[in-house]
């Protein structure tokens, strides 16, 4: 039961309501990371990872605020600790896997203010997620973040092959097709419904 | 970060943690004033919302309670009908008209948010309203304000089974007899879903209500 | 980045105000600054609270920013930014719950994400923390008016088509059947490309006609 549950949880988290396809999160490095395939695969590897940490962090801090009776310094706390938190990370991976750090590394920074990752910790506090639901949210949130930006960035290597009008190129080409990958992952709404 | 440990640099490092420190200090204060400030007319905006909505859910009442459940399965009367699970309504001679339940479950889209209220003892509904939904638009976010199917549920009469449990909602399928509602042509998944929450709520809530001591907390002071 | 960075030191304010208008326009040049405002800009309603609610930050926040650059280190510029940014956001939503608490319920988890919102870090690094306060309140002025237009013009349109009204006032005939695509997230995706597409024709028009002249 508990099982079928995370897993719906985990479903819906990455392809019903998809943070960028059907909540607009996570737009500005969707519109500018999402030109080539392995930058783009490497951009959402490193939300998924940030994603997880905000949400631990996120968890920690809902509690110690509700305890303390002072809730409505949350969103402050959130980023803030956030973006610390993101920032000593970084700082470890850096010394102990620089292999990583040069795959990860350039887009830390940049990901501390990305709205995705901030709407997992607010999303997950506003819904009382508990600790398991937290994680399993944050990955799905995360999975769903790298399938679209991954999805994008094929079809725009792709496109590059074909005539696209002055006009289009850039940002509005990658908005229609947006569009249409949005239309595309409507089609998964319904399977997080336990039957 | 790779400041030398001399004492001017440690000074200028601590200096610069400082200016971050007071900021923060200063933002906190700010947020709590506006906070404090705003507390009351925020409080009093979200109470009118909950009676408009408790109200609505049971048609006859005038005042009502919160409860909340307490760990021993009882029912505790709150101070404060804010963060109550459930409401009981009473009309004007203080007569309990029902129980209004807030539940929530899986829809099309994402978590449908529910109010209802109840008869206990006569086993049947009183009335609906969703609360909170993002089903898709046109379709199944008509369970929001689809008079007909949302009326489907005023004096609904709930089916028990041999041992008084209550028996799940069914969508009808041509003309709602007894325990069926009335679906939305479109939103068949929506209009299923809510069927489904209002089933579970009611397996869990009701066998406590029908307990003559559930509600003892509010009955002396109601 | 290279686009956010600001013009010559000698720009006057009224040329900064006409830059976040046009020239720089956040949604439709910058494509900045969406994430959190285009899931409400589904009604013309929505789409102009959020609107003013981002701007209304955008603006606090330079002033404050602006006014403190001197006392603010380089090494903690970022932190201290988004501290006020936030504070601002924490505050602007406190006050929408306690005056309308029906337009608080409509935007829901989407007000606090406007700390986030890379058109304001983005302004306050590019602008804020390096000008006076008057030439940065003009900046976050025209940044703040072409943001709430670009968004205004999103949300009536999506409202238009997709229930027939703008504002509540239905303003198509009776036989319109709604395109109900405007209102799902994809619907969103279209408007705005179609926002951008016509933005780059009337701009390329006149850059043709001022070649021609």
């Amino acid at each position: 039961m508990i099982d079928t549950e995370l897993w719906s949880l985990f479903v819906n988290a990455a392809l019903v309501n998809n943070f960028v396809l059907a909540y607009f999160l996570g737009i500005c490095p969707f519109l500018g990371v999402s030109g080539r395939l392995d930058s783009a695969s490497r951009m959402g590897l490193a939300v998924s990872f940030v994603m997880l940490v905000a949400s631990l962090c996120a968890f920690v801090i809902h509690r110690l605020l509700v305890a303390l009776d002072a809730a409505y310094l949350e969103l402050i706390a959130f980023i803030v600790v956030i973006a610390s938190t993101v920032q000593l990370v970084e700082m470890f991976v850096r010394k102990l896997n620089p292999g990583l750090f040069q795959a990860l590394g350039i887009y830390l920074p940049l990901i501390t203010t990305n709205c995705a990752i901030l709407a997992v910790a607010l999303f997950q506090t506003q819904r009382g997620y508990g600790f398991l639901e937290c994680v399993v949210f944050a990955l799905g949130a995360g999975a769903g973040f790298t399938l679209a930006l991954v999805l994008m960035a094929g079809i725009r290597e792709k496109l590059r092959l074909g005539a696209v009008p002055d006009l289009a190129q850039g940002v509005a080409i990658t908005l229609m097709l947006a569009g249409i990958l949005s239309l595309a992952f409507m089609g998964f709404a319904g399977i997080g419904v336990a039957s | 970060m790779s400041a030398t440990p001399t004492p001017a640099g440690l000074r200028s490092a601590l200096a610069v943690q400082g200016v971050l420190v007071a900021i923060a200090l200063v933002a906190g204060l700010v947020i709590a004033s506006v906070h404090e400030l705003t507390r009351p007319r925020v409080a009093a905006q979200r109470a009118a919302l909950l009676a408009d909505a408790v109200l609505d859910v049971l048609p006859g009442a005038v005042a009502y309670d919160g409860y909340a459940l307490r760990a021993d399965g009882r029912l505790e009367r709150l101070p404060s009908p804010q963060d109550a699970a459930l409401f009981v309504g009473r009309d004007g001679t203080g007569q309990r008209v029902g129980v209004a339940i807030a539940a929530a479950g899986m829809g099309y889209q994402d978590r449908i948010q529910l109010l209802y209220g109840v008869d206990p003892d006569a086993g049947r509904l009183l009335g609906l309203r969703v609360l909170e939904s993002r089903e898709t638009p046109g379709l199944g976010a008509r369970i929001v304000d689809d008079a007909a199917f949302l009326q489907g549920f005023v004096m609904l009469q709930l089916q028990f089974d041999d041992s008084a449990r209550v028996r799940p909602l069914r969508l009808a399928r041509a003309g709602a007899e007894a325990g069926e509602y009335d679906g939305i042509t479109g939103a068949t998944v929506s209009a299923r879903a809510v069927g489904r929450i209002l089933s579970a709520s009611l397996a869990e809530w009701l066998p406590r209500l029908r307990d003559p001591a559930a509600l003892a907390g509010g009955h002396g002071d109601g | 980045m290279a686009e956010l960075l600001p013009g010559p030191l000698t720009e006057t304010a009224a040329e900064r105000f006409q830059a976040g208008l046009w020239r720089e326009n956040p949604i439709l040049v910058q494509a900045l600054g969406m994430c959190p405002t285009l899931a409400v800009s589904n009604t013309a309603v929505n789409a102009l609270t959020m609107g003013l609610a981002t701007a209304t930050v955008l603006l606090a926040s330079a002033l404050v920013v602006s006014a403190l650059r001197g006392l603010i280190p380089r090494q903690v510029r970022l932190a201290s930014f988004v501290l006020v940014i936030a504070s601002f956001v924490t505050v602007t939503d406190m006050v929408i719950e306690a005056v309308a608490i029906e337009v608080h319920g409509a935007l829901g988890a989407f007000l606090p994400l406007i700390v986030v919102n890379c058109l304001i870090l983005g302004r306050m690094e590019a602008l804020a923390s390096r000008r006076p306060p008057a030439l940065a309140a003009f900046d976050a002025l025209g940044m703040g008016a072409g943001f709430v237009l670009s968004l205004l013009a999103l949300g009536s349109v999506r409202e238009l088509l997709g229930y027939g009204s703008v504002f509540g006032l239905r303003l198509m005939p009776a036989a319109f059947e709604p395109w109900v695509v405007m209102l799902l997230p994809g619907g969103g995706f279209f408007a705005l490309a179609a926002l951008v597409l016509a933005f780059r024709w009337g701009d390329s028009r006149r850059a043709l006609r001022k070649g021609a002249r």
